[in-house]
Protein backbone atom coordinates (compact mmCIF):
# COMPACT_ATOMS: atom_id res chain seq x y z
CA UNK A 1 0.00 0.00 0.00
CA UNK A 2 1.47 3.50 -0.94
CA UNK A 3 2.38 6.16 2.02
CA UNK A 4 -0.50 8.41 0.59
CA UNK A 5 -3.08 5.65 1.17
CA UNK A 6 -1.89 4.66 4.32
CA UNK A 7 -1.78 8.22 5.14
CA UNK A 8 -5.62 9.12 3.96
CA UNK A 9 -7.30 5.63 5.73
CA UNK A 10 -5.55 6.91 9.03
CA UNK A 11 -7.07 10.37 8.39
CA UNK A 12 -10.33 8.89 7.18
CA UNK A 13 -10.47 6.90 11.01
CA UNK A 14 -9.93 10.31 13.16
CA UNK A 15 -12.99 12.06 11.06
CA UNK A 16 -11.54 13.52 7.66
CA UNK A 17 -14.43 12.75 5.33
CA UNK A 18 -11.49 14.63 2.84
CA UNK A 19 -9.25 11.63 2.96
CA UNK A 20 -12.24 9.47 2.10
CA UNK A 21 -12.40 11.47 -1.11
CA UNK A 22 -8.86 11.11 -2.01
CA UNK A 23 -8.69 7.49 -1.33
CA UNK A 24 -11.72 6.93 -4.01
CA UNK A 25 -9.70 8.72 -6.66
CA UNK A 26 -6.46 7.13 -6.04
CA UNK A 27 -7.74 3.51 -6.25
CA UNK A 28 -10.34 4.96 -9.23
CA UNK A 29 -8.12 3.86 -12.27
CA UNK A 30 -7.42 0.40 -11.39
CA UNK A 31 -10.07 -0.73 -9.22
CA UNK A 32 -12.90 0.39 -11.83
CA UNK A 33 -11.07 -0.95 -14.66
CA UNK A 34 -10.60 -4.29 -12.84
CA UNK A 35 -14.72 -4.09 -12.21
CA UNK A 36 -14.97 -2.99 -15.72
CA UNK A 37 -13.23 -5.67 -17.34
CA UNK A 38 -15.13 -8.21 -15.34
CA UNK A 39 -18.82 -7.11 -16.20
CA UNK A 40 -20.21 -5.90 -19.13
CA UNK A 41 -21.51 -2.54 -18.68
CA UNK A 42 -20.53 0.72 -16.92
CA UNK A 43 -24.05 1.02 -15.04
CA UNK A 44 -22.88 -2.52 -13.64
CA UNK A 45 -19.72 -1.75 -12.94
CA UNK A 46 -20.51 1.46 -10.97
CA UNK A 47 -22.87 -0.44 -8.88
CA UNK A 48 -19.98 -2.70 -8.01
CA UNK A 49 -17.42 0.03 -7.57
CA UNK A 50 -19.98 1.96 -5.07
CA UNK A 51 -20.74 -1.50 -3.67
CA UNK A 52 -16.86 -2.15 -3.10
CA UNK A 53 -16.65 1.41 -1.26
CA UNK A 54 -19.73 1.05 0.97
CA UNK A 55 -18.30 -2.20 2.53
CA UNK A 56 -14.65 -1.16 2.86
CA UNK A 57 -16.10 2.22 4.83
CA UNK A 58 -18.11 -0.46 6.98
CA UNK A 59 -15.37 -2.94 7.45
CA UNK A 60 -12.25 -0.22 7.59
CA UNK A 61 -11.86 -0.34 11.37
CA UNK A 62 -10.91 -4.05 11.06
CA UNK A 63 -8.90 -3.49 7.82
CA UNK A 64 -5.23 -5.43 9.04
CA UNK A 65 -4.24 -6.20 5.18
CA UNK A 66 -0.58 -4.62 3.60
CA UNK A 67 -2.02 -4.00 0.18
CA UNK A 68 -5.42 -1.97 0.27
CA UNK A 69 -5.70 -2.56 -3.47
CA UNK A 70 -5.47 -6.19 -2.82
CA UNK A 71 -8.28 -5.92 -0.29
CA UNK A 72 -10.38 -3.54 -2.30
CA UNK A 73 -10.00 -6.30 -5.19
CA UNK A 74 -10.92 -9.24 -2.87
CA UNK A 75 -14.59 -7.28 -2.06
CA UNK A 76 -14.79 -6.58 -5.72
CA UNK A 77 -14.17 -9.99 -7.11
CA UNK A 78 -16.81 -11.29 -4.52
CA UNK A 79 -19.40 -8.79 -5.19
CA UNK A 80 -18.93 -9.74 -9.51
CA UNK A 81 -19.31 -13.21 -8.73
CA UNK A 82 -22.24 -12.82 -6.87
CA UNK A 83 -23.76 -10.64 -9.41
CA UNK A 84 -23.03 -12.59 -12.13
CA UNK A 85 -24.92 -15.72 -10.03
CA UNK A 86 -27.59 -14.21 -9.20
CA UNK A 87 -28.58 -11.85 -12.20
CA UNK A 88 -26.43 -13.88 -15.02
CA UNK A 89 -28.70 -11.48 -17.77
CA UNK A 90 -27.23 -8.55 -16.44
CA UNK A 91 -23.55 -9.74 -15.78
CA UNK A 92 -21.83 -12.50 -17.77
CA UNK A 93 -18.51 -13.32 -17.01
CA UNK A 94 -17.86 -15.63 -20.05
CA UNK A 95 -20.26 -15.32 -22.58
CA UNK A 96 -19.04 -15.73 -25.99
CA UNK A 97 -21.72 -14.18 -27.69
CA UNK A 98 -22.26 -11.53 -26.03
CA UNK A 99 -18.79 -10.23 -26.85
CA UNK A 100 -18.84 -10.63 -30.51
CA UNK A 101 -20.26 -7.28 -30.67
CA UNK A 102 -18.93 -4.30 -28.89
CA UNK A 103 -20.59 -3.95 -25.33
CA UNK A 104 -22.05 -0.50 -24.15
CA UNK A 105 -18.70 -0.06 -21.72
CA UNK A 106 -16.62 -1.13 -24.66
CA UNK A 107 -18.12 1.36 -26.91
CA UNK A 108 -16.91 4.04 -24.46
CA UNK A 109 -13.27 3.08 -23.22
CA UNK A 110 -11.07 5.81 -25.18
CA UNK A 111 -8.05 4.22 -26.62
CA UNK A 112 -4.83 6.51 -25.77
CA UNK A 113 -2.20 4.39 -26.90
CA UNK A 114 -2.20 4.60 -30.86
CA UNK A 115 -2.65 8.26 -31.16
CA UNK A 116 -5.28 10.39 -32.80
CA UNK A 117 -3.95 9.45 -36.51
CA UNK A 118 -4.51 5.83 -35.80
CA UNK A 119 -7.85 6.60 -34.16
CA UNK A 120 -8.88 8.25 -37.23
CA UNK A 121 -7.54 5.31 -39.07
CA UNK A 122 -9.78 3.07 -37.22
CA UNK A 123 -7.08 1.31 -35.27
CA UNK A 124 -7.97 1.63 -32.19
CA UNK A 125 -7.16 -1.27 -30.21
CA UNK A 126 -8.17 -0.55 -26.70
CA UNK A 127 -11.80 -1.41 -27.49
CA UNK A 128 -10.81 -4.36 -29.58
CA UNK A 129 -8.90 -5.78 -26.60
CA UNK A 130 -11.68 -5.18 -24.15
CA UNK A 131 -13.97 -7.40 -26.59
CA UNK A 132 -11.39 -10.06 -26.87
CA UNK A 133 -10.81 -10.13 -23.19
CA UNK A 134 -14.79 -10.52 -22.89
CA UNK A 135 -14.39 -14.29 -24.75
CA UNK A 136 -11.56 -15.42 -22.60
CA UNK A 137 -12.37 -17.48 -19.78
CA UNK A 138 -12.77 -15.74 -16.35
CA UNK A 139 -9.72 -16.45 -14.20
CA UNK A 140 -7.89 -15.74 -17.51
CA UNK A 141 -9.55 -12.71 -17.85
CA UNK A 142 -9.48 -11.71 -13.93
CA UNK A 143 -5.86 -12.81 -13.59
CA UNK A 144 -4.94 -10.13 -16.69
CA UNK A 145 -7.32 -7.28 -15.02
CA UNK A 146 -6.21 -7.64 -11.74
CA UNK A 147 -2.09 -7.60 -13.20
CA UNK A 148 -3.21 -5.09 -15.84
CA UNK A 149 -5.40 -2.25 -14.07
CA UNK A 150 -3.78 -3.19 -10.62
CA UNK A 151 -0.85 -4.23 -11.14
CA UNK A 152 -0.93 -6.35 -8.53
CA UNK A 153 2.07 -9.10 -7.57
CA UNK A 154 1.65 -12.45 -8.97
CA UNK A 155 1.50 -14.06 -5.48
CA UNK A 156 -0.90 -11.64 -4.35
CA UNK A 157 -3.21 -12.76 -7.56
CA UNK A 158 -2.36 -16.09 -6.58
CA UNK A 159 -3.88 -15.95 -2.83
CA UNK A 160 -6.95 -14.03 -4.15
CA UNK A 161 -7.73 -16.75 -6.24
CA UNK A 162 -6.75 -19.03 -3.84
CA UNK A 163 -4.62 -20.92 -6.24
CA UNK A 164 -0.66 -21.45 -6.82
CA UNK A 165 1.51 -18.79 -8.32
CA UNK A 166 2.24 -21.69 -10.97
CA UNK A 167 -1.48 -21.37 -12.05
CA UNK A 168 -2.02 -17.82 -12.21
CA UNK A 169 1.09 -17.82 -14.56
CA UNK A 170 0.09 -20.17 -16.46
CA UNK A 171 -3.63 -18.04 -16.75
CA UNK A 172 -1.73 -15.28 -17.83
CA UNK A 173 0.61 -16.89 -20.18
CA UNK A 174 -2.87 -18.77 -21.77
CA UNK A 175 -4.42 -14.88 -21.75
CA UNK A 176 -1.89 -13.44 -23.46
CA UNK A 177 -1.34 -16.26 -26.42
CA UNK A 178 -5.40 -15.83 -26.92
CA UNK A 179 -5.54 -11.71 -26.61
CA UNK A 180 -2.26 -12.41 -29.28
CA UNK A 181 -4.87 -14.54 -31.53
CA UNK A 182 -7.57 -12.89 -30.93
CA UNK A 183 -5.79 -9.74 -32.29
CA UNK A 184 -3.62 -10.50 -34.43
CA UNK A 185 -4.38 -8.21 -37.48
CA UNK A 186 -5.25 -5.62 -35.27
CA UNK A 187 -2.53 -6.04 -33.15
CA UNK A 188 -0.17 -6.27 -36.97
CA UNK A 189 -1.83 -2.83 -37.60
CA UNK A 190 -1.35 -1.54 -34.30
CA UNK A 191 2.48 -2.07 -33.82
CA UNK A 192 2.99 -1.99 -37.20
CA UNK A 193 5.54 -5.02 -36.62
CA UNK A 194 4.07 -7.18 -39.52
CA UNK A 195 1.20 -6.73 -41.62
CA UNK B 1 16.82 -22.28 -19.39
CA UNK B 2 14.49 -22.93 -21.50
CA UNK B 3 12.33 -21.13 -23.79
CA UNK B 4 8.82 -22.58 -21.76
CA UNK B 5 10.86 -21.75 -18.44
CA UNK B 6 12.01 -18.13 -20.36
CA UNK B 7 7.99 -17.36 -21.56
CA UNK B 8 6.91 -17.85 -18.04
CA UNK B 9 9.62 -15.70 -16.41
CA UNK B 10 9.15 -12.56 -18.85
CA UNK B 11 5.52 -12.26 -17.04
CA UNK B 12 6.91 -11.37 -13.71
CA UNK B 13 8.09 -7.89 -14.91
CA UNK B 14 7.31 -6.08 -11.93
CA UNK B 15 10.72 -5.29 -9.00
CA UNK B 16 10.74 -7.91 -6.59
CA UNK B 17 9.15 -10.59 -8.43
CA UNK B 18 12.51 -12.07 -9.67
CA UNK B 19 15.95 -12.19 -7.83
CA UNK B 20 19.11 -10.63 -9.57
CA UNK B 21 20.24 -14.71 -10.51
CA UNK B 22 16.83 -15.20 -12.56
CA UNK B 23 17.11 -12.39 -14.22
CA UNK B 24 20.58 -12.61 -15.21
CA UNK B 25 19.62 -15.98 -16.63
CA UNK B 26 16.53 -14.65 -18.38
CA UNK B 27 19.14 -12.36 -20.13
CA UNK B 28 21.03 -14.73 -21.27
CA UNK B 29 18.77 -16.41 -22.79
CA UNK B 30 17.05 -13.93 -24.43
CA UNK B 31 20.60 -12.96 -26.15
CA UNK B 32 20.58 -16.31 -27.83
CA UNK B 33 16.63 -17.00 -28.53
CA UNK B 34 15.03 -14.90 -31.02
CA UNK B 35 11.53 -16.38 -30.52
CA UNK B 36 11.59 -15.48 -26.81
CA UNK B 37 12.93 -11.92 -27.66
CA UNK B 38 10.14 -11.53 -30.38
CA UNK B 39 7.44 -12.55 -27.65
CA UNK B 40 8.47 -10.44 -25.05
CA UNK B 41 8.21 -7.73 -27.76
CA UNK B 42 5.28 -8.56 -28.67
CA UNK B 43 3.63 -8.88 -24.97
CA UNK B 44 5.01 -5.29 -23.96
CA UNK B 45 3.21 -3.67 -27.03
CA UNK B 46 -0.17 -5.51 -25.87
CA UNK B 47 0.13 -4.86 -22.44
CA UNK B 48 0.96 -1.51 -23.03
CA UNK B 49 -1.97 -1.06 -25.07
CA UNK B 50 -4.42 -2.70 -22.62
CA UNK B 51 -2.59 -0.29 -20.16
CA UNK B 52 -3.84 3.05 -22.16
CA UNK B 53 -7.21 2.15 -22.59
CA UNK B 54 -8.84 5.10 -20.67
CA UNK B 55 -11.85 4.19 -18.63
CA UNK B 56 -15.16 6.15 -18.48
CA UNK B 57 -15.56 8.58 -16.27
CA UNK B 58 -17.13 7.88 -12.62
CA UNK B 59 -20.51 9.20 -12.58
CA UNK B 60 -20.60 12.40 -9.94
CA UNK B 61 -23.73 10.79 -8.27
CA UNK B 62 -22.05 7.51 -7.72
CA UNK B 63 -18.58 9.46 -6.31
CA UNK B 64 -21.62 11.44 -4.21
CA UNK B 65 -23.14 8.44 -2.44
CA UNK B 66 -19.80 6.80 -1.51
CA UNK B 67 -19.27 10.18 0.36
CA UNK B 68 -22.60 10.48 2.14
CA UNK B 69 -21.80 6.61 3.19
CA UNK B 70 -18.44 7.68 4.27
CA UNK B 71 -20.35 10.54 5.96
CA UNK B 72 -22.89 8.57 8.01
CA UNK B 73 -20.28 5.80 8.99
CA UNK B 74 -18.69 8.59 11.20
CA UNK B 75 -21.49 10.31 12.22
CA UNK B 76 -22.45 6.72 13.79
CA UNK B 77 -18.88 6.40 15.22
CA UNK B 78 -19.95 7.48 18.74
CA UNK B 79 -17.33 6.10 21.69
CA UNK B 80 -18.98 2.89 21.95
CA UNK B 81 -17.10 2.43 18.04
CA UNK B 82 -14.08 4.13 19.17
CA UNK B 83 -14.11 1.85 22.45
CA UNK B 84 -14.37 -1.23 20.00
CA UNK B 85 -11.72 -0.06 17.56
CA UNK B 86 -9.38 1.03 20.74
CA UNK B 87 -10.55 -2.41 21.84
CA UNK B 88 -10.15 -4.34 18.57
CA UNK B 89 -6.55 -2.94 18.19
CA UNK B 90 -5.35 -3.24 21.74
CA UNK B 91 -7.14 -7.49 21.65
CA UNK B 92 -4.16 -9.42 22.06
CA UNK B 93 -2.51 -7.28 24.55
CA UNK B 94 -5.62 -6.56 26.85
CA UNK B 95 -6.39 -10.34 26.85
CA UNK B 96 -2.38 -11.26 27.45
CA UNK B 97 -3.40 -8.48 30.37
CA UNK B 98 -6.43 -10.46 31.56
CA UNK B 99 -4.53 -13.86 31.89
CA UNK B 100 -1.72 -12.54 33.27
CA UNK B 101 -3.93 -10.91 36.17
CA UNK B 102 -5.63 -14.38 36.39
CA UNK B 103 -2.78 -16.07 37.11
CA UNK B 104 -1.44 -13.82 39.77
CA UNK B 105 -4.31 -13.40 41.26
CA UNK B 106 -4.87 -17.22 41.13
CA UNK B 107 -1.61 -17.35 42.70
CA UNK B 108 -1.83 -14.88 45.18
CA UNK B 109 -5.13 -16.45 46.64
CA UNK B 110 -4.02 -20.18 46.97
CA UNK B 111 -0.23 -18.80 48.87
CA UNK B 112 -2.69 -16.25 51.16
CA UNK B 113 -5.17 -19.36 52.04
CA UNK B 114 -2.04 -21.63 53.06
CA UNK B 115 -0.40 -18.22 54.88
CA UNK B 116 -3.90 -18.17 56.30
CA UNK B 117 -3.98 -22.03 57.45
CA UNK B 118 -0.19 -22.01 58.83
CA UNK B 119 -1.42 -19.55 60.85
CA UNK B 120 -4.30 -20.80 62.74
CA UNK B 121 -2.11 -23.97 63.24
CA UNK B 122 0.70 -21.84 65.24
CA UNK B 123 -2.08 -20.22 67.02
CA UNK B 124 -3.92 -23.37 68.11
CA UNK B 125 -0.18 -24.69 69.22
CA UNK B 126 0.21 -21.28 71.16
CA UNK B 127 -2.71 -21.46 72.14
CA UNK B 128 -2.74 -25.29 73.30
CA UNK B 129 0.94 -24.16 75.11
CA UNK B 130 -0.81 -21.31 77.55
CA UNK B 131 -3.38 -23.55 78.69
CA UNK B 132 -0.82 -26.36 79.71
CA UNK B 133 1.29 -23.98 81.36
CA UNK B 134 -1.58 -22.98 83.25
CA UNK B 135 -2.80 -26.06 84.06
CA UNK B 136 0.39 -27.01 85.41
CA UNK B 137 1.01 -23.96 87.39
CA UNK B 138 -2.50 -24.02 89.26
CA UNK B 139 -1.63 -27.95 90.04
CA UNK B 140 1.95 -27.59 91.39
CA UNK B 141 2.93 -24.37 93.36
CA UNK B 142 0.85 -21.61 95.05
CA UNK B 143 0.17 -20.72 92.58
CA UNK B 144 -0.26 -16.90 91.18
CA UNK B 145 -3.44 -16.14 92.57
CA UNK B 146 -2.52 -17.58 95.71
CA UNK B 147 0.85 -15.28 96.03
CA UNK B 148 -1.33 -12.15 95.92
CA UNK B 149 -2.55 -10.97 98.58
CA UNK B 150 -6.28 -10.63 99.20
CA UNK B 151 -6.94 -7.25 100.94
CA UNK B 152 -10.05 -8.07 102.56
CA UNK B 153 -8.35 -10.69 104.83
CA UNK B 154 -5.68 -9.17 107.96
CA UNK B 155 -2.72 -9.83 107.48
CA UNK B 156 -0.38 -11.36 110.82
CA UNK B 157 1.90 -8.33 110.84
CA UNK B 158 -0.90 -6.28 112.25
CA UNK B 159 -0.32 -5.18 115.48
CA UNK B 160 -3.72 -6.10 117.64
CA UNK B 161 -5.90 -3.77 119.38
CA UNK B 162 -4.45 -3.00 122.91
CA UNK B 163 -6.27 -4.92 125.67
CA UNK B 164 -7.79 -2.39 128.22
CA UNK B 165 -5.85 -2.45 130.96
CA UNK B 166 -7.68 -3.08 134.99
CA UNK B 167 -5.96 -0.73 136.83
Amino acid sequence: MGQPAKKWIAAYRQGDIEALGCLVEYYRRPLFGFILRMTTSVADAEDIFQEVWFRAIRHLDSYREKNFLSWLFRIARNLVIDRARHAKPRVHLADAEAAAEPTPWEARIPFRGPGPDRLAQGHDLGPRIAAALQRLPPEQREVFAMRMEGGLPFKEIARLQATSINTVLARMHYALIKLRQELKKDYEDFSGVRT
Amino acid sequence: MKCKMAVRQLLLDQPDEQTAWQQRRLERHLADCADCRAQRAEWRELTAAARAAALPPLAAATRQRIMDAGRRALAERGPSARFRRVVSTWQPALAAAAVLLLLVGGLRLATKSRSNADWDDSVDQQLEHIGQTLAALSSDGPGIRDSVPDEAEPTWDESPEPEEQII
